[in-house]
């Protein structure tokens, strides 16, 4: 299966681990991974601060760079939605990392071990936008893809917070534009998982971990962040 | 042009581009089958209900029960009765007074038209209020209600209320509330105090 | 510049951190009984299709049910009246009430005339207003303006309000029992009900089909003010209007369930005809409605039945306050119906959300209320209401992103000075530094790594 990896821009810049990640653990899987390198940006910054009557040249430059893939696959959700909402209009072949697996591929065994206490948070735009699971507020059955993906992974210890999928806060430019308001939601995010005592938090969106992470650092905690594809990478070494 | 002529003309504007992106004009929604298995027993729940309402709910065998609970809890105050009992109706000719007489009711007694098991909450008619303030402004209620009448959910209660003939009606759940100060529940806010409820 | 802005506000609002996390976990608790109360009904999700679907038919018709609520309330005796603006609305009601010599009003909650600006106008023609709702009885005697539109004195403790009934009902200095500041407030409003010579209630819906409305309300306020009043004046937006009474069965069932996690609230009063010897009269206001229903990507903002459960689920809100949005209705939904009223002066509203969605997943006649949030944010910029700095940032932002080249150079740059100068951004210029580490940047993008490891370029 062929696979055309989107690498958002702040993950190409500032963690390329998750790119990197993410392009092993889908070639573990049997995928031919190609990432086409004009790619940059999928507009969603722009956007979200309310000019997405600019951003047409990097839609067109975004429709033609994968005009041909059969599948895009994202590790970040919010960014997977853009595209998925703004740039591809609906069309089904985007994909959020943690859906392509577990929709496309069916993944039933990541073989990855992780011995740790991992906290899990939801980021608003993969769980209320794309479905990756049930928003706390829906009366509906349960289920969730990023959970499923992480049962699968040895000796890893998974829990939640009470206020199971409350925002990080980041929310792109709010949290400068509102940075009182942003800035506390962080703290209060990270103080939760604080308290459940974990080793990492870990997410489908690379994003709330970087406001997340940014806010443990100034705090000095020993907590750290890790995306996903970097814990169903993890191989018994 | 009135405002009246102004805002239905800009209205029958929005309409018609409406239905003209829509295509076609929306039928009014039929309203689906709800769910009332969950509720169980309705008698039961409804009981439930009025006890989580802070109010108290009493299965009664006869009406001389009702009036023993009133003669021994209210003795010598002013108890207003307005069922559809002829011996046991309050003899004072209130339901055609100044509404302001009534402010010093400790008790009043009514007849519900019927209950709802889902939320507790009761169907008055004007008629059965005998004065339309008389529920809401004395500082105990009291209602009697039928066994049968107690229903599943309001989208029963709706079925039967669905053409209505008087003036006034209102569903009433529970003694007056506030959470208004920093959310403690208190009750009595500005009606009555008390609920009890009556089953016959 | 001097218009109030949410950011400014919030700061503010948020500085006294324990306040903030007070105001935070008591109305997170509203949500956890919301979701006590919704998680106990199998088809909840079914319910809000149901009031979804009847509310669009509302907003298709709603022409035509005006004319039959009109016309069916007229036949039962009811003075109908038109308002298009605020002014209008507030003339209408001051009208009625001069006729009648009007001296006192009492008044249950309605957050429409709070939109009109109803109280102060009155007060100006000398006619005593009482607010009769006991968290909006609060806020009248603070003189504040409501941060809840179910709860308007949320924002308080129990501490300023046994100061303010201190000082305004002399009640006991020092007394913060809920139970014994309630009891002052019945007290001496009872004395109110039975002295007014008018009341006034909002409306939570109207019916077409039978030409009544109902009025929803715990305390019991809007029954003792209109039944011992003997003029009665309900005044409603638009937008209040239902086909038919039956449909109270969805309404009336998702209400006060999404609001306070109640089952229902304790009254739900169905006037229809005034009480022999009274007078009954509707004030039908537009104020903008029928402006926002043209505007296909907005109008469904107007399906609003004003429970509130956006606010409480918001982790903005929660944060930051009513009082930070500087419109009658905060929140979430308040934010997306702020602009249709004035865009240029609520353009900050749109963008005081992290668009987590949880509003729209809420709200019991699904509104999209984050994606209108976003719709409204394009409108905004694109009709010049953004700061300068903002566009050029963008447009800088824009260009480098369209240009990979660009783009990659840019990068490489950036992260060699971050590492090599990291004051350049860790400064007190940047907002995130304010509280936030920025991330560590490496000497290699993916984008490198990827040339190097796998492409064969």
């Amino acid at each position: 299966m062929k696979v055309s990896l989107f690498i958002p821009c702040y993950i190409d810049q500032f963690y390329p681990q998750v790119g990197i990640a993410t392009l092993e653990l889908l070639e573990k899987l049997g995928c031919e991974v190609v990432h086409p390198l004009s790619q940059t940006c999928c507009g969603q910054p722009m956007a979200n601060s309310g000019y997405q009557h600019i951003t047409k040249s990097i839609d067109k430059q975004n429709q033609q760079i994968f005009r041909e893939a059969e599948y895009i696959v994202c590790p970040s959700g919010s960014c997977t939605l853009h595209l998925k909402d703004h740039v591809f209009h609906g069309e089904s072949k985007v994909y959020e990392l943690c859906e392509f697996l577990t929709d496309v591929l069916k993944v039933s065994e990541v073989n990855a071990t992780f011995p740790h206490k991992v906290g899990v948070h939801q980021s608003c735009h993969g769980l209320r936008g794309l479905l990756l699971g049930k928003g706390s507020e829906l009366v509906s059955e349960p289920f969730s893809k990023i959970g499923d993906l992480l049962d699968q992974v040895k000796n890893i210890q998974v829990c939640t917070p009470s206020k199971v999928d409350e925002c990080c806060g980041f929310g792109g430019t709010f949290a400068v534009n509102e940075e009182a308001v942003s800035a506390k939601m962080g703290k209060d995010r990270a103080e939760e998982f604080e308290k459940l005592d974990v080793d990492y938090i870990t997410s489908a969106d690379m994003s709330c971990l970087m406001h997340l992470e940014g806010t443990l650092k100034r705090k000095g905690s020993k907590v750290k962040v890790i995306h996903i594809a970097e814990i169903l990478n993890q191989s018994i070494s | 042009m009135s405002s009246r002529e102004e805002i239905l003309g800009r209205l029958q504007l929005a309409a018609k581009e409406q239905k003209r992106q829509a295509n076609n004009a929306m039928i009014q929604p039929v309203l689906p089958e709800f769910n009332k298995e969950y509720l169980g027993d309705k008698v039961k729940k409804f009981m439930e209900l009025i006890d989580i309402l802070h109010g108290q709910a009493m299965e009664v065998s006869s009406l001389k029960e009702v009036k023993q609970y009133i003669d021994k809890k209210y003795p010598g105050q002013r108890v207003f009765i307005n069922i559809e009992d002829a011996e046991y109706n309050n003899p004072e000719e209130w339901q055609n007074s100044d509404p302001h007489d009534l402010e010093d009711i400790e008790f009043a007694l009514f007849h519900g038209t019927l209950a709802v098991a889902e939320n507790g909450a009761i169907w008055f008619t004007e008629e059965q209020m005998g004065q339309r303030v008389a529920p809401y402004i004395c500082q105990q209620m009291g209602v009697l209600i039928k066994k049968e009448t107690i229903l599943h959910t309001m989208a029963e209660a709706y079925e039967i209320l669905k053409d209505p003939t008087l003036g006034f009606g209102g569903f009433i759940a529970g003694p007056s509330k506030t959470a208004d100060i920093e959310q403690s529940l208190v009750t009595g806010a500005h009606g009555p105090r008390g609920l009890v409820v009556f089953i016959l | 510049m001097s218009q109030p802005n949410h950011a400014n506000l919030a700061e503010k609002l948020t500085k006294d951190t324990k306040r903030t996390d007070w105001h935070n976990n008591s109305i997170w608790w509203v949500r956890q009984n919301r979701d006590k109360a919704v998680f106990g009904i199998p088809d909840w999700e079914n319910l809000r299709n149901t009031a979804s679907s009847i509310k669009s038919y509302m907003l298709e018709n709603l022409h035509d049910l005006l004319l039959e609520f009109e016309k069916n309330a007229l036949a039962n005796g009811v003075q109908v009246h038109w308002a298009a603006d605020a002014k209008e609305h507030n003339e209408i009601v001051h009208g009625i009430l001069s006729k009648r010599a009007v001296k006192k009003m009492v008044k249950s909650k309605s957050m429409l005339t709070e939109e009109c600006g109803l109280n102060h106008y009155l007060e100006d023609q000398g006619i005593e207003v009482i607010d009769t709702d006991l968290g909006e009885r609060i806020i009248q005697l603070r003189h504040e303006p409501p941060s809840h539109i179910v709860a308007p004195a949320i924002h308080l403790k129990r501490e300023d309000i046994s100061e303010t009934f201190h000082e305004h009902l002399g009640t006991e200095k020092g007394n913060i029992d809920p139970q014994y500041l309630t009891e002052a407030a019945r007290q001496s409003l009872r004395k109110d009900f039975l002295s007014a010579d008018a009341a006034l209630t909002g409306v939570n819906f109207a019916i077409a089909d039978t030409g009544e409305f109902v009025v929803c309300t715990n305390e019991g306020n809007a029954d003792m003010g209109a039944h011992l009043a003997p003029v009665h004046i309900a005044c409603m937006g638009l937008e209040k209007i239902i086909p038919k009474r039956e449909h109270l069965g969805v309404f009336l069932r998702v209400l006060a369930r999404s609001s306070t996690g109640q089952a229902i609230t304790t009254y739900s009063s169905h006037f229809r005809k005034p009480r022999p010897g009274q007078e009954m009269h509707i004030v039908l206001v537009d104020n903008g409605r029928s402006r926002h229903i043209q505007k296909p990507k907005f109008k469904d903002a107007l399906k609003c039945i004003r429970c509130g459960a956006c606010m409480n689920t918001c982790p903005v809100y929660r944060r930051s306050g009513g009082h930070s949005y500087h419109v009658t209705v905060p929140g979430p939904i308040g934010s997306i119906l702020a602009p249709n009223a004035d865009l240029k002066k609520n353009s900050d509203l749109p963008f005081a959300s992290s668009l987590c969605g949880a509003c729209s997943n809420v709200c019991p006649v699904k509104i999209n209320i984050h994606e209108q949030l976003y719709e409204w944010r394009q409108i905004i910029t694109q009709e010049g209401h953004s700061s300068t700095g903002k566009t050029i940032g963008m447009k800088a932002m824009n260009f480098v992103l369209s240009n990979p080249k660009v783009f990659e150079l840019g990068g490489k740059m950036g992260r060699t000075l971050m590492r090599t100068v990291p004051s350049l951004v860790n400064n007190s210029m940047n907002p995130w530094y304010k509280s936030r580490e920025m991330p560590e940047p490496p000497k290699e993008s993916f984008k490198d790594w990827y040339r190097k490891n796998r492409n064969n370029e």
